[in-house]
């Protein structure tokens, strides 16, 4: 019969190879809907490997395919073409059924002829568990999700977040190797949802369980996961750490979603080894990005408004010169201040006329050192700068 | 005050009507019947009006002889026996027939599914003699199934598909067959198929989420469609008379037989009060059973 691992997965072997340390792998899948001129195209080549004991997130905004992705591992749906693989076992025939992978659905999708404690237990009485198993782990379920009280009632009699965690322990009762959660916060208020996205982590800590959580939250993806993949359209643009995805996004489109950015079309100048771009109208900055440019070749600029420091002008005398590698300042002129309770953000322009946004904590209280329509000066660190490629997906 | 006679007002200007119907269509017809039922027989026809008697009903179980002693006989009770019998299998055939139908009904895209229920209404339209005329000329020894099987040489004595139980069951499971999918069809379409998703995602398989999770959610349209086959079923009468070849009665049709040539009104009249307490018997334990069904299958 079908395989069962250990509650808590040994730690990651950093030296294994990453498709080994793979708990899923998904191999250029590919989704259509419909056949001929009606096909549309859920999912294109998308790749990723999902390592195991993951907290693994699937941002991104409606309709781009993140619930077809699901779909396909959980096995609701078949893939047009690429693999899947469970463990480096080939899953994507298997029926869903026969695959050790729970979901929690959006809707829930509780039975709503049987209890709580029914429904947790329904994915062990299925698996032909004894009456004595099933109960036993029914309610260390109902213990870990915190509703020992509830179990004899009807799931049509609990509210929204009690139903959440009914879904949740319904789905991790059977102890797969693979979590499935397809927005499993989105119909909860955001105080509950707050403290359901602790209660996440803490299931997903304590049971060592692989979760792919889909969201179109950008901050619910932040907070929560190991790795992020972001998609759109189709495809999955980038896969990283929370750190990666928001300070070093790789395309405009993953930048532009999460978070606020500023955008500077700018050009590239290499010289002496020393990566640089010349923003039109201004002068010099330095990057750190490890990109290999060719000279002069246009590219966009990502910062994020939080890395901009605003400076005084009058201190700058040496800004916007032929070379300034030593500080990475320009001028700007400040065209709006707003203030945001915990933070101020000034707005200015280029040149060019680009509007940027530059973020400051107010910490020591709301004390604008500049008023609109100054000539400011703006720094930014080398390593707060992205480059990132403009194609859509 | 005149807002509450108003109300009063328009209250009885809304039921009434139904109200009238329901006594004049019902309450005065079940209570002549009852009536005539304790009434002494006319040979001619009818009845003696107000020579009260148990007769009709002590018929039914007691046969009076030439020498005017009495003794029992399992006759009509036979045919009673036959007329569940007959009814419970029409009802268990349409089940298993419109089960899947409804199921592959509420399955199909929505564009598709008024023209299904159109198509499983569509016998409706045609006259219920017809179709049951249609019947014999498919079920007769020469007629469309004896003629095709002999001409492919699977057969070469016509079999007998034709005035038997046989014949009246096909007859009445076509016949009743939409009122059991269409209340199935009913209770599918509502259901969540992401339920289903769930269940197969928590390990059962089809059948099992079948079993778990389908029937049990579908269960009241089941029960409806059960109903609303057997009970016309009990009380049919075109469909044993034409495909029975007047072998196989059922109460239908012993009842039509008292008010025609028998003579016998009371006992005609006994028979249906007989049946309606047998059905409301029925309902009043299902009504009164507990109220919720799945509480045991854990
Ligand atoms: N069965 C289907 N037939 C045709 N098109 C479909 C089908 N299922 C999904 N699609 C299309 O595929 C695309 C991706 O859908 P999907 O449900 O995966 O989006 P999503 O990323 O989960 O969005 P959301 O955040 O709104 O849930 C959508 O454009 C959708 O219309
Ligand atoms: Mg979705």
């Amino acid at each position: 019969m079908r395989e069962r691992s250990p509650e808590r997965n040994p730690q990651e072997n950093s030296q294994c190879t990453r498709t080994h340390d793979a708990a899923i792998d998904i191999r250029r899948v590919r989704k259509s809907f419909g056949t001929g001129a009606n096909a549309f195209v859920a999912l294109k080549e998308v790749s990723a490997a999902i390592r195991r004991g993951e907290f693994f997130t699937l941002l991104g905004p409606s309709g781009c395919g993140k619930t077809t992705l699901l779909r396909l591992i959980a096995g609701f749906d078949q893939p047009t073409s690429g693999d899947i693989l469970l463990d480096g076992e080939d899953i994507s025939q298997l029926a869903p059924f026969h695959r050790p992978v729970n979901t929690v659905f959006q809707n829930y999708a509780l039975f709503p002829h049987m209890s709580v404690a029914q429904n947790i237990g329904f994915g062990l009485k299925m698996q032909g568990k004894s009456k004595a198993e099933i109960d036993d782990r029914v309610d260390a379920m109902l213990t870990l999700v915190q509703m020992q009280a509830l179990k004899s009632r009807r799931t049509g009699e609990i509210s929204g977040g009690q139903q959440q965690r009914v879904a949740l322990a319904r789905a991790l009762a059977p102890a797969p190797k693979l979590l499935l959660l397809d927005e499993p916060l989105s119909a909860l208020d955001l105080k509950l949802r707050k403290e359901m996205q602790i209660e996440l982590k803490r299931l997903q800590n304590e049971t060592g369980i692989t979760f792919v959580f889909v969201t179109h939250d950008q901050e619910e993806a932040l907070t929560m996961s190991d790795r992020i993949a972001v998609m759109d359209h189709g495809s999955i643009l980038q896969i990283g750490t929370p750190r990666e995805i928001y300070d070093h996004p790789k395309r405009r489109f993953v930048a532009d979603f999460i978070g606020d950015i500023n955008f500077i079309e700018a050009t590239a100048v290499t010289d002496g080894g020393q990566a640089g771009a010349r923003i039109p109208g201004h002068g010099f900055v330095r990057l750190e990005d490890d990109r290999t440019l060719a000279d002069g070749e246009t590219m966009t600029l990502a910062i994020r408004p939080e890395r901009v420091e605003i400076v005084p002008s009058k201190a700058l005398d040496h800004i916007d010169g032929p070379r300034n590698e030593a500080t990475n300042e320009l001028t700007g002129k400040l065209v709006n201040v707003v203030y945001h309770g915990t933070d101020t953000i000034y707005h200015f322009t280029l040149a060019d006329g680009t509007v940027m946004r530059a973020r400051t904590q107010n910490n020591r209280g709301f004390a604008p050192r500049f008023s609109v329509g100054d000539a400011i000066g703006w720094r930014v660190d080398p390593s707060a700068i992205s480059i990132v490629e403009d194609a859509a997906a | 005050m005149s807002g509450r006679s108003q109300r009063a007002t328009s209250r009885v200007l809304l039921i009434g009507p139904a109200f009238v119907v329901i006594v004049v269509l019902m309450v005065v017809p079940l209570a002549l019947m009852a009536w005539i039922s304790i009434q002494e027989r006319d040979y001619a026809g009818g009845v003696v009006w107000g020579s009260l008697t148990p007769d009709a009903y002590v018929r039914f179980l007691f046969e009076r002889n030439l020498d005017d002693t009495v003794s029992l006989s399992f006759d009509y009770l036979r045919i009673i026996a036959r007329s569940f019998w007959l009814s419970a299998m029409t009802t268990a055939i349409s089940l298993a027939i419109g089960f899947p139908t409804a199921f592959f009904m509420a399955t199909r895209p929505r564009r598709w599914r008024g023209v299904l229920v159109f198509m499983v209404t569509l016998p409706f339209w045609t006259n219920l003699l017809v179709r049951n005329y249609s019947w014999i000329l498919i079920l007769r020894d020469h007629g469309t199934i004896n003629g095709l099987l002999e001409w492919l040489g699977v057969i070469s004595q016509p079999l007998p598909l034709l005035n038997n139980q046989f014949a009246v069951a096909v007859g009445l499971t076509y016949s009743f067959l939409p009122f059991m999918v269409l209340p199935i069809y009913t209770s599918l379409e509502k259901l969540d198929l992401s339920l289903v998703e769930a269940a197969f995602d928590l390990y059962a398989g089809r059948w099992r989420a079948l079993r778990h999770v389908v029937l049990p959610l579908s269960l009241p349209g089941i029960v409806a469609g059960s109903a609303l086959v057997f009970m016309p079923c009990l009380g049919s009468y075109v469909t044993p008379e034409l495909l029975g070849g007047g072998k196989t009665l059922m109460i239908g049709n012993l009842i039509g037989m008292q008010f025609g040539s028998a003579r016998n009104w009371p006992f005609g009249a006994a028979l249906g009060m007989l049946l309606l307490a047998i059905l409301l018997i029925g309902l009043a334990i299902y009504a009164l059973r507990k109220p919720s069904g799945e509480e045991a299958s854990a």
